[in-house]
């Protein structure tokens, strides 16, 4: 996106800018998270997609400042929240300033439920603790509060539900705690990292509509990361497709589905079930496996394994460019380009 | 309740065992009772035959043993052919010393552990982690009796801080009990200050990796908090076990202790008594000792569903 974009939009919520992680792995450097760029307004979903070991999960810790200290080799970038009227640049926050925006400006609901809650504390407590660190409500308050939390995310019976530990509830219900907790303070911007890829078919649909119903009530912005095109298809407003810890693919949501460019991106649309297809019809899995992010090679990531793959690809690494309004691509030989197959 | 009625046979079983085992024991040592009491050389036979059926020695070893566990279910562990003394009498005349230095020991080991596994766990793999661990396999690799005389070289000859022997009774002077038992404790807590502490740091490193853990940092929990918190209580399940086994552990490591000390206790009895070939004293001791080991290690088996609500709510 160019900067005279930047200046015509409005300030976004949340703006991240050539954010690379590489984490210290037992094999080697791992480059987790390589130039991601994108900007969240208020009040709206990005939806990102990408395999298992994209660079998803750490692309969020590092937004939250949750990235494990020790392993961190390089953390650049910029990562700009505009909350209070401020910008805040977060990546040059100290600990303890970050940590006073996690929960209230920032927060996060993880991928499993079965392990996301502390099994030795009741859920009023692990939902009240939030609201008593920054909002200072005293216990009775917070607990009160809590209950509303329970009720909001659609938990039956909320009263007996606070004196209940986690693995009293069922994997659905305990993804509506962990939805509660991050929701306690009332936060400007939500990531939610594979929210129900850990749920039964049939529970997915009803978290997904939740969390897009509060998500919608309370104006915040939500990044909603998934591996499944499907999931945020008819949710989010923008999609980022995310490849080898780059996004390869950025469009609205309807631009996206109607005029994929990137390879990648096809190759991802082709394996989502639907609904439509008869029962037994095979998934088109991409063949080959995602690339390993240890020393990766030159050029561009997907080329092992896209059909439409030249000499040029193994050679350079795409940049993101433009290909149209509000979509870009890093592809040499995007789909519907002539040259390809030339 | 439904807990406690579910061990209750698995802990009569174990008890039966750990009866017949101790009399066994006792009664398969080489060496006639009768002889050794009588003195080896120069007694008639008959003179031996008569102790022996006085002390019921003449009858089959099952029917001695429930004739054995049936006073010892009363509390009577017979008298010591020795002393006179009855065995429950000098047991119990010695106990309150023993429980004292094994709980304080305890409390001392737990009271710097908590903290320093918390501490290494925490900054696990750094400089002050391995200083933590190292000090821990030093404490670990040095027995308690060069401990204790370290100690009373260092705190009692050189800085006068505590007696370095002998024991005043609680109700002679709180204080003064308090100090005398201080540095025996001490020495006793050492050992079991380098266990709990590798126990629980690596319990901890490995909760901290818990996506729990990651939660209440996104929640925005400060660090000492989320230690404090959410991951020393999911990490000391192992610890309680052995803080448990060790209660009955600390009386094996209070024999040589109370010797040193000149401590009053059941360990300095134990000791004793073995030396005095006092068979009936020790046969009562051991048993005495393993029953307590096997209803502490009950008692922590229930203090489980305290520390954990999914073991509380498995009926
Ligand atoms: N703590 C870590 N230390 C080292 N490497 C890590 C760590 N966490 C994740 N990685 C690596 O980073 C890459 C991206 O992982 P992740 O962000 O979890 O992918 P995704 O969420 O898209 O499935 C993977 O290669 C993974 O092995
Ligand atoms: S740059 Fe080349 S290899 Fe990479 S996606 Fe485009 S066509 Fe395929
Ligand atoms: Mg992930």
């Amino acid at each position: 996106m160019t900067d005279s974009q930047h200046q015509t939009q409005k300030l976004p919520l949340l703006r991240v800018e050539d954010l690379t992680v590489r984490l210290r792995g037992e094999a080697g450097i791992v480059h987790a998270v390589s130039d991601v760029s994108f900007q969240l307004q208020r009040g709206q979903t990005l939806g990102i997609v990408g395999e298992s070991g994209s660079g998803k999960s750490v692309m969020a810790r590092a937004l939250m400042g949750l990235l494990p200290r020790r392993a961190t080799q390089q953390l650049d970038g910029r990562v700009s929240l505009a909350v209070d009227g401020r910008v805040l640049e977060l990546l040059k926050l100290s600990e303890r300033e970050f940590r006073t925006l996690r929960g209230p400006r920032l927060a996060m609901v993880f991928q499993d439920p079965m392990t996301a809650l502390n099994p030795v504390l009741t859920l009023g407590v692990q939902i009240a603790e939030p609201l008593q660190l920054h909002l200072g409500l005293n216990k009775a308050q917070a607990m009160a509060r809590a209950l509303e939390l329970l009720a909001q995310v659609g938990i039956p019976d909320p009263e007996g539900r606070l004196r209940q530990y986690p693995h009293q509830l069922s994997g659905g219900m305990r993804q509506r705690v962990v939805i509660a907790i991050a929701l306690a303070c009332d936060p400007r911007v939500l990531l939610a990292d594979e929210p129900t890829t850990a749920l039964d078919v049939t529970v997915q649909r009803q978290v997904l509509d939740l969390l897009l119903a509060l998500q919608r009530e309370r104006q915040m912005g939500m990044v909603l990361i998934t591996h499944d095109l499907g999931v945020v298809a008819n949710r989010a407003d923008h999609i980022a497709v995310m490849y080898a810890g780059r996004i390869v693919e950025y469009a609205p949501t309807s631009r996206l589905f109607s005029a994929m460019r990137h390879p990648y991106t096809e190759a991802l649309f082709k394996s989502v079930p639907r609904l439509s297809d008869p029962s037994h019809t095979r998934l088109h899995a991409i063949p080959g496996r995602p690339p390993q992010l240890i020393d990766p090679a030159p050029g561009c990531a997907f080329a092992p394994r896209c059909p439409n793959v030249q000499q040029r690809c193994r050679r350079e690494t795409p940049a993101l460019t433009q290909a149209g309004d509000e979509h870009l691509h890093a592809c040499f030989y995007p789909i519907g380009s002539r040259e390809v197959g030339a | 309740m439904h807990l406690v009625l579910r061990k209750l046979p698995w802990l009569i079983g174990t008890l039966l065992a750990v009866s017949f085992f101790t009399f066994l024991l006792v009664s398969l040592l080489p060496g006639d009772p009768a002889v050794m009491i009588l003195g080896a050389g120069g007694v008639s036979p008959e003179a031996v035959a008569a102790l022996r059926a006085e002390l019921g020695l003449d009858r089959p070893l099952l029917v001695r043993y429930f004739d054995w566990l049936g006073s010892a279910l009363t509390g009577d562990f017979g008298r010591s052919p020795m002393t006179g003394q009855s065995v429950m009498d000098a047991i119990l005349s010695r106990l309150p010393v023993t429980i004292q230095l094994g709980v304080m020991a305890i409390i001392i080991a737990l009271l710097l552990a908590v903290p320093l596994a918390m501490l290494s766990a925490y900054h696990a793999g750094s400089r002050l982690d391995r200083a933590i661990s190292g000090l821990g396999f030093a404490l670990m690799s040095i027995p308690s009796f060069m401990m204790a005389i370290f100690l009373i070289l260092i705190l009692a000859v050189s800085m006068n801080l505590f007696p370095a022997t002998g024991w005043v009774p609680f109700s002679v002077s709180p204080a003064a009990n308090l100090r005398s038992a201080a540095l025996p404790a001490l020495s006793l807590a050492m050992i079991e200050l380098a266990l709990y502490m590798r126990l629980l740091r690596t319990d901890l490193i490995s909760t901290l990796q818990q996506d729990y853990i990651t939660l209440a940092r996104a929640k925005g929990v400060p660090n000492w908090q989320i230690m404090l918190r959410h991951a020393l209580r999911p990490s000391s399940f192992s610890l309680m076990t052995v803080v448990g086994l060790q209660l009955g552990g600390v009386i094996s490591g209070a024999i040589i202790i109370e010797e040193i000390f000149a401590l009053p206790g059941v360990g300095r009895l134990l000791y004793q008594s073995i030396l005095q070939r006092d068979l009936l004293m020790v046969q009562g001791i051991v048993l005495f000792i393993a029953t307590a080991y096997v209803v502490v290690n009950f008692l922590v088996d229930l203090s489980y569903s305290l520390l954990d609500p999914r073991v509380r709510h498995a009926d």
